[in-house]
């Protein structure tokens, strides 16, 4: 038996009380926690109908070039390069990303960006940036790489996606399975997959959260582009 | 403290070497289907080197599961998780150990709801999202069962090694 830790008897009653407080209190935190992630987390209107309708898209409108919104992140482009079963269209214009926020090569940003028209969508983030969101229209799958060895294979289809393979140790995030439209309430991580070891995070976002997700990238492209102009017209008189 | 240091430093290896085995057997065990959940049996053990041995050993042997089971099982970021829930286990259980009149079933339970804190709060820094707090709050509440049974188990071990183990 162990000295020190065993009180007398007659402290028997206060230490009880004290193991109960703390115990109701860990549990109260939780609970509190537990709202407050309920209440962060919008139930998701669901759109009668695709909200694409709403802003009218020209068929051939190209889709918003992803730019690494983690603005320094910009050392090394993102290479999701879209490969495997043919992606669908707007997924194959998304999934090469153009390291924009490196030269500043994207287009004139003045043009409000728009969304191709889908009644969802999936935004990826990793380490080095997040991208634009990408409809969720058809099947297909592609290849999310980081460089040296680090890749994840997502699996997009109508209003839903999973992690169909990855690199990682744990294979967590493949074994999050699919999120849908439907699932996101039951789901412990709603509307996310997450693979920590490979810092990859996809969200599977309405249209109203894919517009304004898609117009806070711009206004942080346009931010970093700022930057970007001061900082090579520096280098340019420092030349 | 340094009454024995030859039965600390044997009881210690053993130690390290029981939390290893089980970290290793743990990760067959799914958990309710919940992703990234395990019982967390190491802790059983480190609270009785709490016990046992003091907190300074106590973080040591922490620091070297960690260490070792990254390097054996879980690869390096596994280990960064790992060991961010460790540390602030640790130092919740030690503080509520060195207060006193805590029973070790709650000291353990307060250890594993910090062990998941830990995690998921580096996983909230790097990841930059605050999403996870919903996460974070049902692997509190997972927390206060499993830590309810390796702080079980720590007491009954306590209570059922033979007196020549500990040092």
């Amino acid at each position: 038996m162990n000295n020190e830790n065993f009180t007398p008897k007659e402290k028997d009653g206060a230490m009880k009380k004290r193991n109960l407080i703390l115990v109701l209190a860990l549990a109260a935190v939780a609970l509190l926690l537990l709202f407050v992630g309920l209440s962060m987390r919008k139930p998701a209107a669901r759109p009668p109908e695709a909200i694409g309708t709403a802003r009218p898209v020209d068929a051939g409108e190209e889709i918003v070039a992803p730019s690494p919104a983690a603005v320094e992140a910009a050392k090394t482009p993102p290479s999701g390069t879209s490969e495997e079963t043919a992606a669908p269209e707007p997924v194959g214009g998304v999934a090469t990303p153009s390291p924009a926020a490196i030269e500043g090569e994207n287009t004139d940003p003045t043009p409000r960006p728009t969304l191709y028209p889908a009644t969802s969508y999936l935004r990826i983030s990793t380490g080095r940036g997040v991208y634009a969101p990408i409809p969720l229209v058809e099947d297909g799958s592609f290849k999310l790489t980081q460089g040296e060895g680090i890749e994840n294979v997502i699996h997009v289809g109508k209003d839903s996606f999973y992690m169909e393979s990855s690199t990682c140790d744990n294979q967590d995030c493949v074994k999050q399975g699919e999120v849908t439209l439907d699932n996101i309430e039951e789901r412990i991580l709603f509307n996310m997959v997450i693979c920590l070891p490979n810092q990859v995070t996809l969200e599977l976002l309405t249209p109203e959260e894919a517009q304004t997700a898609l117009e806070d990238m711009y206004r942080a492209q346009e931010a970093y582009e700022d930057e970007a102009a001061l900082a090579a017209e520096d280098a340019y008189e420092a030349q | 403290m340094k009454r024995n240091s030859t039965r600390r430093l044997t009881l210690s290896a053993l130690l390290v070497a029981v939390m290893l085995i089980l970290g290793y057997i743990e990760s067959f065990l799914p958990v309710g289907g919940v992703p990234g959940i395990k019982i967390g049996l190491s802790n059983s053990v480190l609270l009785l080197a709490v016990y046992w041995l003091g907190i300074p050993t106590a973080f040591l042997l922490m620091a070297a599961k960690v260490l070792l089971s990254g390097l054996l099982f879980a690869g390096v970021s596994g280990m960064m998780y790992a060991l961010a829930g460790g540390l602030l286990s640790m130092i919740v259980m030690s503080a509520l150990y060195k207060v006193r009149g805590f029973s070790p079933v709650v000291i353990g339970m307060a250890g594993a709801v910090f062990h998941n804190v830990g995690q998921v709060g580096l996983a909230m820094i790097i990841l930059q999202t605050d999403k996870l707090v919903y996460y974070m709050a049902v692997l509190m509440l997972i927390g206060l069962a499993t830590g309810f049974t390796t702080g079980t188990v720590a007491k009954l071990l306590m209570n059922r090694l033979p007196e020549e183990l500990k040092p």
